[in-house]
Protein backbone atom coordinates (compact mmCIF):
# COMPACT_ATOMS: atom_id res chain seq x y z
CA UNK A 1 0.00 0.00 0.00
CA UNK A 2 2.69 2.50 1.00
CA UNK A 3 4.06 1.75 -2.68
CA UNK A 4 0.61 2.94 -3.95
CA UNK A 5 0.89 5.66 -1.52
CA UNK A 6 4.38 6.91 -3.61
CA UNK A 7 3.32 6.26 -6.33
CA UNK A 8 0.19 9.15 -6.38
CA UNK A 9 2.18 11.55 -4.30
CA UNK A 10 4.87 11.04 -7.11
CA UNK A 11 2.24 11.47 -10.09
CA UNK A 12 0.95 14.91 -8.26
CA UNK A 13 4.88 16.27 -7.83
CA UNK A 14 5.02 15.61 -11.57
CA UNK A 15 1.55 17.24 -12.56
CA UNK A 16 2.73 20.51 -10.00
CA UNK A 17 5.95 20.67 -11.40
CA UNK A 18 4.75 20.39 -15.48
CA UNK A 19 2.91 23.36 -14.80
CA UNK A 20 5.02 25.48 -12.76
CA UNK A 21 7.83 25.05 -15.44
CA UNK A 22 5.07 26.02 -18.03
CA UNK A 23 4.23 29.25 -15.58
CA UNK A 24 7.67 30.11 -14.84
CA UNK A 25 8.63 29.61 -18.67
CA UNK A 26 5.53 31.88 -19.87
CA UNK A 27 5.30 34.20 -16.54
CA UNK A 28 4.33 37.40 -18.92
CA UNK A 29 1.14 35.41 -20.36
CA UNK A 30 0.37 33.97 -16.68
CA UNK A 31 -0.01 37.38 -15.11
CA UNK A 32 -2.19 38.50 -18.26
CA UNK A 33 -4.13 36.04 -17.83
CA UNK A 34 -5.06 37.10 -14.14
CA UNK A 35 -5.16 40.78 -15.05
CA UNK A 36 -7.52 40.20 -17.64
CA UNK A 37 -10.15 38.78 -15.22
CA UNK A 38 -10.40 43.09 -14.45
CA UNK A 39 -10.52 42.11 -10.38
CA UNK A 40 -7.38 43.14 -9.34
CA UNK A 41 -4.63 46.39 -9.92
CA UNK A 42 -1.72 45.66 -11.20
CA UNK A 43 -0.18 44.99 -7.47
CA UNK A 44 -2.77 42.21 -6.54
CA UNK A 45 -2.06 40.96 -10.18
CA UNK A 46 1.60 40.50 -9.27
CA UNK A 47 0.77 39.55 -5.48
CA UNK A 48 -1.49 36.81 -6.76
CA UNK A 49 1.24 35.25 -9.57
CA UNK A 50 3.56 34.94 -7.13
CA UNK A 51 1.73 33.72 -4.00
CA UNK A 52 0.54 30.93 -6.57
CA UNK A 53 3.79 30.07 -7.74
CA UNK A 54 5.09 30.05 -4.32
CA UNK A 55 2.46 27.92 -3.03
CA UNK A 56 3.13 25.53 -5.50
CA UNK A 57 6.88 25.47 -5.22
CA UNK A 58 6.15 24.82 -1.74
CA UNK A 59 4.01 22.21 -1.81
CA UNK A 60 6.41 20.60 -4.27
CA UNK A 61 9.11 20.73 -2.56
CA UNK A 62 7.37 19.20 0.88
CA UNK A 63 5.93 16.22 -1.23
CA UNK A 64 9.51 15.30 -2.77
CA UNK A 65 10.31 15.81 1.42
CA UNK A 66 7.47 13.12 1.75
CA UNK A 67 6.05 15.63 4.41
CA UNK A 68 2.15 15.10 5.05
CA UNK A 69 2.73 19.17 5.53
CA UNK A 70 2.83 18.67 1.67
CA UNK A 71 -0.65 16.81 1.22
CA UNK A 72 -2.13 19.83 3.89
CA UNK A 73 -0.64 22.72 1.79
CA UNK A 74 -1.30 20.86 -1.49
CA UNK A 75 -5.19 20.39 -0.80
CA UNK A 76 -5.12 23.98 0.84
CA UNK A 77 -3.70 25.52 -2.43
CA UNK A 78 -6.18 23.46 -4.58
CA UNK A 79 -9.21 24.18 -2.66
CA UNK A 80 -8.41 27.91 -3.12
CA UNK A 81 -7.84 27.70 -7.00
CA UNK A 82 -10.76 25.83 -6.94
CA UNK A 83 -13.01 28.79 -5.10
CA UNK A 84 -11.17 30.96 -7.31
CA UNK A 85 -11.80 29.55 -11.11
CA UNK A 86 -15.49 29.03 -9.58
CA UNK A 87 -15.72 32.47 -8.30
CA UNK A 88 -14.59 33.70 -11.71
CA UNK A 89 -16.93 31.48 -13.80
CA UNK A 90 -20.02 32.40 -11.41
CA UNK A 91 -19.16 36.67 -12.19
CA UNK A 92 -18.70 35.55 -15.93
CA UNK A 93 -15.15 35.81 -16.10
CA UNK A 94 -13.67 32.67 -16.54
CA UNK A 95 -12.85 31.91 -20.41
CA UNK A 96 -9.96 29.69 -20.30
CA UNK A 97 -7.35 28.05 -18.18
CA UNK A 98 -4.11 29.62 -18.01
CA UNK A 99 -2.21 27.35 -16.13
CA UNK A 100 0.43 26.09 -18.68
CA UNK A 101 1.38 23.60 -21.14
CA UNK A 102 -1.37 21.20 -21.78
CA UNK A 103 -3.90 22.77 -19.32
CA UNK A 104 -4.15 26.13 -21.35
CA UNK A 105 -7.36 26.64 -23.00
CA UNK A 106 -8.97 23.78 -20.74
CA UNK A 107 -13.03 24.97 -20.08
CA UNK A 108 -14.80 25.55 -17.08
CA UNK A 109 -15.87 21.76 -16.29
CA UNK A 110 -12.63 20.27 -17.28
CA UNK A 111 -10.84 22.22 -15.45
CA UNK A 112 -13.22 21.75 -12.01
CA UNK A 113 -13.44 17.60 -12.92
CA UNK A 114 -9.62 18.10 -12.43
CA UNK A 115 -9.08 20.02 -9.62
CA UNK A 116 -11.78 17.99 -7.50
CA UNK A 117 -10.24 14.84 -8.88
CA UNK A 118 -6.68 16.10 -7.50
CA UNK A 119 -8.64 17.74 -3.72
CA UNK A 120 -9.98 14.20 -3.49
CA UNK A 121 -6.84 12.46 -4.55
CA UNK A 122 -5.20 14.46 -1.65
CA UNK A 123 -8.08 13.63 1.03
CA UNK A 124 -7.46 10.58 0.11
CA UNK A 125 -3.98 10.53 1.00
CA UNK A 126 -4.26 12.52 3.92
CA UNK A 127 -6.59 9.61 5.33
CA UNK A 128 -4.73 6.75 4.45
CA UNK A 129 -1.81 8.74 6.09
CA UNK A 130 -4.03 8.82 9.75
CA UNK A 131 -4.95 5.03 9.11
CA UNK A 132 -1.36 4.25 9.20
CA UNK A 133 -0.91 6.81 12.15
CA UNK A 134 -3.71 4.72 13.55
CA UNK A 135 -2.02 1.16 12.84
CA UNK B 1 -17.60 8.66 12.74
CA UNK B 2 -15.70 8.18 9.27
CA UNK B 3 -18.51 7.35 7.47
CA UNK B 4 -20.02 10.01 8.70
CA UNK B 5 -17.33 12.44 7.24
CA UNK B 6 -16.78 11.03 4.03
CA UNK B 7 -20.65 11.76 3.29
CA UNK B 8 -20.25 15.31 4.05
CA UNK B 9 -17.33 15.60 2.21
CA UNK B 10 -19.34 13.84 -1.39
CA UNK B 11 -21.96 16.85 -0.28
CA UNK B 12 -19.39 19.19 -0.10
CA UNK B 13 -18.17 18.48 -3.41
CA UNK B 14 -22.03 17.85 -4.99
CA UNK B 15 -24.08 20.79 -4.25
CA UNK B 16 -21.66 23.41 -5.96
CA UNK B 17 -21.43 20.97 -8.52
CA UNK B 18 -25.19 20.36 -8.97
CA UNK B 19 -25.86 24.03 -8.56
CA UNK B 20 -22.97 25.06 -11.15
CA UNK B 21 -24.62 22.47 -13.69
CA UNK B 22 -27.80 24.22 -13.59
CA UNK B 23 -25.89 27.60 -14.23
CA UNK B 24 -24.16 26.30 -16.86
CA UNK B 25 -27.62 25.12 -18.42
CA UNK B 26 -29.18 28.31 -18.48
CA UNK B 27 -25.55 30.02 -19.47
CA UNK B 28 -25.80 27.80 -22.99
CA UNK B 29 -29.47 28.22 -23.51
CA UNK B 30 -29.11 32.23 -23.77
CA UNK B 31 -26.57 33.57 -25.25
CA UNK B 32 -26.60 36.90 -23.93
CA UNK B 33 -27.78 39.50 -25.53
CA UNK B 34 -29.87 37.96 -28.11
CA UNK B 35 -32.84 39.82 -29.05
CA UNK B 36 -36.43 38.92 -30.24
CA UNK B 37 -36.53 39.14 -34.15
CA UNK B 38 -39.50 39.49 -36.43
CA UNK B 39 -38.76 36.76 -38.78
CA UNK B 40 -40.10 37.25 -42.33
CA UNK B 41 -39.39 34.81 -46.01
CA UNK B 42 -36.26 35.72 -47.42
CA UNK B 43 -36.77 37.20 -50.94
CA UNK B 44 -33.85 39.27 -51.41
CA UNK B 45 -30.61 36.53 -51.84
CA UNK B 46 -30.56 34.11 -54.21
CA UNK B 47 -27.62 31.58 -53.78
CA UNK B 48 -25.27 31.53 -57.19
CA UNK B 49 -22.86 28.83 -56.37
CA UNK B 50 -20.53 27.86 -53.03
CA UNK B 51 -16.52 27.58 -53.71
CA UNK B 52 -14.36 25.86 -51.21
CA UNK B 53 -11.55 27.78 -49.77
CA UNK B 54 -9.10 26.98 -47.77
CA UNK B 55 -7.18 30.14 -46.41
CA UNK B 56 -6.53 31.37 -43.44
CA UNK B 57 -10.07 32.73 -42.32
CA UNK B 58 -8.71 34.82 -39.47
CA UNK B 59 -6.76 37.27 -41.69
CA UNK B 60 -8.00 40.50 -43.34
CA UNK B 61 -9.49 40.47 -46.34
CA UNK B 62 -10.31 43.07 -49.68
CA UNK B 63 -12.36 42.62 -52.96
CA UNK B 64 -10.73 44.38 -55.42
CA UNK B 65 -12.61 44.20 -58.93
CA UNK B 66 -13.18 40.17 -59.38
CA UNK B 67 -10.02 39.35 -57.05
CA UNK B 68 -10.17 38.55 -53.18
CA UNK B 69 -6.80 39.82 -51.36
CA UNK B 70 -5.92 38.45 -48.58
CA UNK B 71 -3.62 39.40 -46.03
CA UNK B 72 -1.58 36.04 -45.17
CA UNK B 73 1.33 36.11 -43.17
CA UNK B 74 4.03 38.93 -42.42
CA UNK B 75 7.89 38.07 -41.24
CA UNK B 76 10.02 40.77 -40.21
CA UNK B 77 9.06 43.73 -42.65
CA UNK B 78 8.08 41.50 -45.36
CA UNK B 79 4.23 40.68 -45.80
CA UNK B 80 2.47 38.05 -47.96
CA UNK B 81 -0.57 38.75 -49.62
CA UNK B 82 -2.77 35.95 -51.56
CA UNK B 83 -4.93 37.01 -54.20
CA UNK B 84 -7.60 34.86 -56.10
CA UNK B 85 -9.43 35.77 -58.52
CA UNK B 86 -13.20 34.81 -58.90
CA UNK B 87 -13.75 34.05 -62.71
CA UNK B 88 -10.32 32.34 -63.45
CA UNK B 89 -9.63 30.56 -59.99
CA UNK B 90 -6.70 31.95 -59.85
CA UNK B 91 -4.35 31.55 -57.42
CA UNK B 92 -1.39 33.98 -56.61
CA UNK B 93 1.04 34.85 -54.17
CA UNK B 94 2.30 38.58 -53.67
CA UNK B 95 4.88 39.83 -51.32
CA UNK B 96 5.64 43.53 -50.47
CA UNK B 97 7.78 45.05 -47.71
CA UNK B 98 6.24 47.06 -45.20
CA UNK B 99 7.02 48.78 -41.75
CA UNK B 100 6.78 46.89 -39.12
CA UNK B 101 3.27 47.40 -37.15
CA UNK B 102 1.29 46.57 -40.21
CA UNK B 103 -2.25 46.64 -40.05
CA UNK B 104 -3.86 47.15 -43.63
CA UNK B 105 -6.79 49.15 -43.49
CA UNK B 106 -7.58 49.30 -47.35
CA UNK B 107 -6.43 48.78 -50.72
CA UNK B 108 -7.33 50.61 -53.80
CA UNK B 109 -6.08 51.46 -57.52
CA UNK B 110 -2.80 49.15 -56.11
CA UNK B 111 -2.29 50.81 -53.48
CA UNK B 112 -2.71 49.74 -49.73
CA UNK B 113 -3.41 51.67 -46.50
CA UNK B 114 -2.31 51.14 -43.36
CA UNK B 115 -1.87 52.54 -39.86
CA UNK B 116 1.61 52.46 -38.31
CA UNK B 117 1.54 53.41 -34.52
CA UNK B 118 -1.64 55.98 -35.16
CA UNK B 119 -0.23 57.46 -38.45
CA UNK B 120 -1.33 57.21 -41.95
CA UNK B 121 0.73 55.18 -44.47
CA UNK B 122 0.72 53.93 -47.95
CA UNK B 123 2.22 51.46 -49.99
CA UNK B 124 2.45 51.23 -54.15
CA UNK B 125 2.05 47.58 -55.00
CA UNK B 126 2.81 48.37 -58.45
CA UNK B 127 6.45 50.12 -57.52
CA UNK B 128 6.56 49.01 -53.78
CA UNK B 129 7.51 52.74 -52.87
CA UNK B 130 6.06 53.86 -49.47
CA UNK B 131 4.43 57.07 -48.68
CA UNK B 132 3.48 58.77 -45.07
CA UNK B 133 0.89 60.97 -44.54
CA UNK B 134 1.59 63.54 -41.38
CA UNK B 135 -1.75 64.72 -39.60
CA UNK B 136 -0.84 67.51 -36.61
CA UNK B 137 -2.72 66.24 -33.33
CA UNK B 138 -4.57 63.45 -34.56
CA UNK B 139 -4.11 60.11 -34.10
CA UNK B 140 -4.97 57.59 -36.55
CA UNK B 141 -7.37 54.49 -35.40
CA UNK B 142 -8.01 53.56 -38.93
CA UNK B 143 -8.54 54.71 -42.43
CA UNK B 144 -10.28 54.07 -45.65
CA UNK B 145 -9.51 55.36 -49.15
CA UNK B 146 -12.62 56.68 -50.96
CA UNK B 147 -13.41 56.79 -54.85
CA UNK B 148 -12.25 60.75 -55.15
CA UNK B 149 -8.94 59.72 -53.69
CA UNK B 150 -9.58 61.25 -50.34
CA UNK B 151 -9.34 59.24 -47.31
CA UNK B 152 -12.10 58.31 -44.89
CA UNK B 153 -10.69 58.31 -41.05
CA UNK B 154 -11.50 57.42 -37.64
CA UNK B 155 -8.79 59.03 -35.11
CA UNK B 156 -8.65 60.95 -31.99
CA UNK B 157 -7.66 64.80 -31.84
CA UNK B 158 -5.53 65.35 -28.39
CA UNK B 159 -6.47 69.33 -28.32
CA UNK B 160 -9.96 68.62 -28.52
CA UNK B 161 -10.35 65.33 -26.55
CA UNK B 162 -12.03 63.89 -29.66
CA UNK B 163 -12.95 60.91 -30.63
CA UNK B 164 -14.48 61.55 -34.59
CA UNK B 165 -14.35 60.18 -38.07
CA UNK B 166 -12.12 62.75 -40.39
CA UNK B 167 -12.74 63.45 -44.19
CA UNK B 168 -8.68 63.83 -45.69
CA UNK B 169 -8.26 65.90 -48.73
CA UNK B 170 -5.07 66.57 -49.92
CA UNK B 171 -3.87 66.10 -46.37
CA UNK B 172 -6.17 68.58 -44.54
CA UNK B 173 -8.74 66.41 -42.26
CA UNK B 174 -11.98 67.71 -42.12
CA UNK B 175 -14.74 66.53 -39.22
CA UNK B 176 -17.51 64.59 -40.13
CA UNK B 177 -19.01 63.28 -37.33
CA UNK B 178 -17.95 63.33 -33.44
CA UNK B 179 -18.01 59.98 -32.04
CA UNK B 180 -16.70 60.67 -27.92
CA UNK B 181 -15.44 63.85 -26.60
CA UNK B 182 -14.00 63.59 -23.16
CA UNK B 183 -12.52 66.02 -21.43
CA UNK B 184 -9.66 64.07 -20.13
CA UNK B 185 -5.86 65.17 -21.05
CA UNK B 186 -4.66 62.03 -21.26
CA UNK B 187 -2.41 60.55 -23.62
CA UNK B 188 -3.35 57.04 -22.77
CA UNK B 189 -6.78 58.07 -23.71
CA UNK B 190 -6.36 57.59 -27.32
CA UNK B 191 -5.43 53.61 -26.69
CA UNK B 192 -8.70 53.13 -24.54
CA UNK B 193 -10.55 54.91 -27.36
CA UNK B 194 -8.94 53.28 -29.94
CA UNK B 195 -10.16 49.54 -28.77
CA UNK B 196 -13.43 51.09 -27.64
CA UNK B 197 -14.66 51.51 -31.00
CA UNK B 198 -12.42 48.66 -32.43
CA UNK B 199 -13.77 48.16 -36.07
CA UNK B 200 -13.14 48.41 -39.97
CA UNK B 201 -14.42 49.73 -43.05
CA UNK B 202 -15.59 48.44 -45.37
CA UNK B 203 -16.98 49.60 -49.29
CA UNK B 204 -20.55 47.56 -49.50
CA UNK B 205 -22.57 48.55 -53.01
CA UNK B 206 -22.90 52.40 -52.87
CA UNK B 207 -21.50 52.47 -48.97
CA UNK B 208 -18.40 53.23 -46.80
CA UNK B 209 -19.29 51.77 -43.63
CA UNK B 210 -17.45 51.33 -40.18
CA UNK B 211 -18.40 48.80 -38.46
CA UNK B 212 -17.51 48.70 -34.77
CA UNK B 213 -16.24 44.82 -33.65
CA UNK B 214 -17.38 45.41 -29.96
CA UNK B 215 -20.22 47.98 -29.99
CA UNK B 216 -23.41 47.55 -31.71
CA UNK B 217 -22.91 50.65 -34.28
CA UNK B 218 -22.50 50.88 -38.04
CA UNK B 219 -21.36 53.82 -39.82
CA UNK B 220 -22.87 54.53 -43.04
CA UNK B 221 -21.27 57.34 -45.68
CA UNK B 222 -21.49 57.75 -49.37
CA UNK B 223 -18.55 56.54 -51.82
CA UNK B 224 -17.02 60.06 -51.42
CA UNK B 225 -16.33 59.78 -47.43
CA UNK B 226 -19.64 61.94 -47.37
CA UNK B 227 -21.24 61.17 -43.49
CA UNK B 228 -25.13 59.41 -43.89
CA UNK B 229 -26.08 57.81 -40.49
CA UNK B 230 -25.67 55.91 -37.45
CA UNK B 231 -27.16 52.62 -36.73
CA UNK B 232 -27.55 51.66 -33.39
CA UNK B 233 -28.12 47.46 -34.17
CA UNK B 234 -30.56 45.82 -31.75
CA UNK B 235 -28.53 43.54 -29.91
CA UNK B 236 -27.05 46.34 -28.01
CA UNK B 237 -23.83 44.78 -26.50
CA UNK B 238 -22.68 47.49 -23.59
CA UNK B 239 -19.14 49.56 -24.55
CA UNK B 240 -16.65 47.20 -23.50
CA UNK B 241 -14.70 46.61 -20.60
CA UNK B 242 -10.82 47.42 -20.68
CA UNK B 243 -8.11 47.07 -17.92
CA UNK B 244 -4.62 48.40 -17.80
CA UNK B 245 -2.02 46.17 -16.82
CA UNK B 246 1.75 46.90 -17.48
CA UNK B 247 1.10 49.78 -20.03
CA UNK B 248 -0.79 47.37 -21.91
CA UNK B 249 -4.79 47.85 -22.42
CA UNK B 250 -6.37 44.43 -22.50
CA UNK B 251 -10.67 43.95 -23.02
CA UNK B 252 -11.76 42.18 -19.93
CA UNK B 253 -13.36 38.63 -19.95
CA UNK B 254 -16.82 38.31 -19.76
CA UNK B 255 -17.58 42.34 -20.08
CA UNK B 256 -16.97 42.50 -23.57
CA UNK B 257 -18.92 41.06 -26.29
CA UNK B 258 -18.67 40.62 -30.22
CA UNK B 259 -21.53 42.41 -31.59
CA UNK B 260 -21.96 42.21 -35.73
CA UNK B 261 -19.82 40.10 -38.38
CA UNK B 262 -20.32 42.00 -41.45
CA UNK B 263 -23.34 44.03 -43.68
CA UNK B 264 -24.50 44.52 -47.01
CA UNK B 265 -27.15 46.79 -48.17
CA UNK B 266 -30.30 45.87 -50.34
CA UNK B 267 -32.37 48.65 -51.40
CA UNK B 268 -33.07 50.99 -48.62
CA UNK B 269 -32.09 48.40 -46.37
CA UNK B 270 -28.63 47.59 -44.58
CA UNK B 271 -28.87 44.17 -43.91
CA UNK B 272 -26.83 43.39 -40.84
CA UNK B 273 -25.30 39.92 -39.92
CA UNK B 274 -25.19 39.92 -35.75
CA UNK B 275 -23.33 37.88 -33.78
CA UNK B 276 -25.92 37.38 -31.48
CA UNK B 277 -27.92 34.51 -32.76
CA UNK B 278 -28.37 31.40 -31.42
CA UNK B 279 -29.31 29.89 -34.38
CA UNK B 280 -26.62 26.68 -34.94
CA UNK B 281 -27.17 26.08 -38.33
CA UNK B 282 -28.67 28.77 -40.51
CA UNK B 283 -27.69 32.34 -41.19
CA UNK B 284 -29.96 35.22 -39.71
CA UNK B 285 -30.22 38.51 -41.48
CA UNK B 286 -31.35 41.81 -39.21
CA UNK B 287 -32.81 44.49 -41.69
CA UNK B 288 -32.40 48.31 -40.93
CA UNK B 289 -33.92 51.07 -42.53
CA UNK B 290 -30.86 53.25 -43.66
CA UNK B 291 -33.46 56.40 -43.49
CA UNK B 292 -33.92 56.66 -39.92
CA UNK B 293 -31.73 53.88 -38.52
CA UNK B 294 -35.15 51.54 -37.39
CA UNK B 295 -35.06 47.71 -37.07
CA UNK B 296 -37.52 46.35 -39.34
CA UNK B 297 -37.06 42.35 -39.69
CA UNK B 298 -35.29 39.35 -40.16
CA UNK B 299 -35.22 37.09 -42.58
CA UNK B 300 -33.19 33.51 -42.74
CA UNK B 301 -30.43 32.12 -45.25
CA UNK B 302 -31.28 28.15 -45.27
CA UNK B 303 -29.04 27.56 -48.04
CA UNK B 304 -26.09 29.36 -45.93
CA UNK B 305 -25.10 25.94 -43.75
CA UNK B 306 -23.57 27.82 -40.48
CA UNK B 307 -24.01 30.01 -37.90
CA UNK B 308 -23.73 33.90 -37.52
CA UNK B 309 -20.72 33.06 -35.44
CA UNK B 310 -19.06 31.21 -38.40
CA UNK B 311 -19.50 33.91 -40.60
CA UNK B 312 -15.89 35.47 -41.10
CA UNK B 313 -16.67 38.28 -43.54
CA UNK B 314 -18.96 39.48 -45.99
CA UNK B 315 -18.36 41.71 -49.30
CA UNK B 316 -20.93 43.47 -51.76
CA UNK B 317 -20.23 44.51 -55.22
CA UNK B 318 -23.52 45.76 -57.09
CA UNK B 319 -25.61 43.07 -56.67
CA UNK B 320 -22.92 40.16 -55.59
CA UNK B 321 -23.04 39.46 -52.12
CA UNK B 322 -20.36 36.90 -50.80
CA UNK B 323 -19.97 35.19 -47.36
CA UNK B 324 -16.79 33.46 -46.54
CA UNK B 325 -17.26 31.24 -43.39
CA UNK B 326 -16.57 27.70 -42.65
CA UNK B 327 -13.74 27.26 -45.49
CA UNK B 328 -16.45 28.14 -48.06
CA UNK B 329 -17.40 31.20 -50.04
CA UNK B 330 -20.85 31.51 -50.77
CA UNK B 331 -22.06 33.50 -53.55
CA UNK B 332 -25.12 35.66 -53.62
CA UNK B 333 -27.32 38.11 -55.99
CA UNK B 334 -29.42 40.30 -54.62
CA UNK B 335 -32.80 39.79 -56.12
Amino acid sequence: MKAFRSALITLIIIFFSYTLTNKALMFDSFLLNIAKTGLFNSFFTYAIALIGVILEFTSIVLLVLNKRSGIFVSLGMMCLFTLYIVLLFLLGRYEVCGCGGVMNGLDFWSHLVINLLLILLLIYLLNFDCDEEKE
Amino acid sequence: MKKKNNLIIILVVLIPLISLYLKKRNINRNLPFVFERELSPNSFLKQEKIIPFEGNLNQKSFLINDSMFILNTQEGKMASFISWNFETGILDTVQREVDSYLLINSIRNNRCLYVDRFKIKSIDFINSSTDSIVLNNISTYSIFECQDESFLMLGYQKDANETAFYKVIQGQPVLLKEIRKEKINDESRKFINNLLYNGEFSEIGNYIIYKCDLQSLIFLFDLKGNYITTIKTKENVPEPSITVFNDMYVYTRGRTFNSNVGAFVCKEYLNVISYRSNEDRRVVVDRYSISNGNYVDSFVLDDLRCSNREINQVFQTKDLVIFWGKEKIYFYTLT
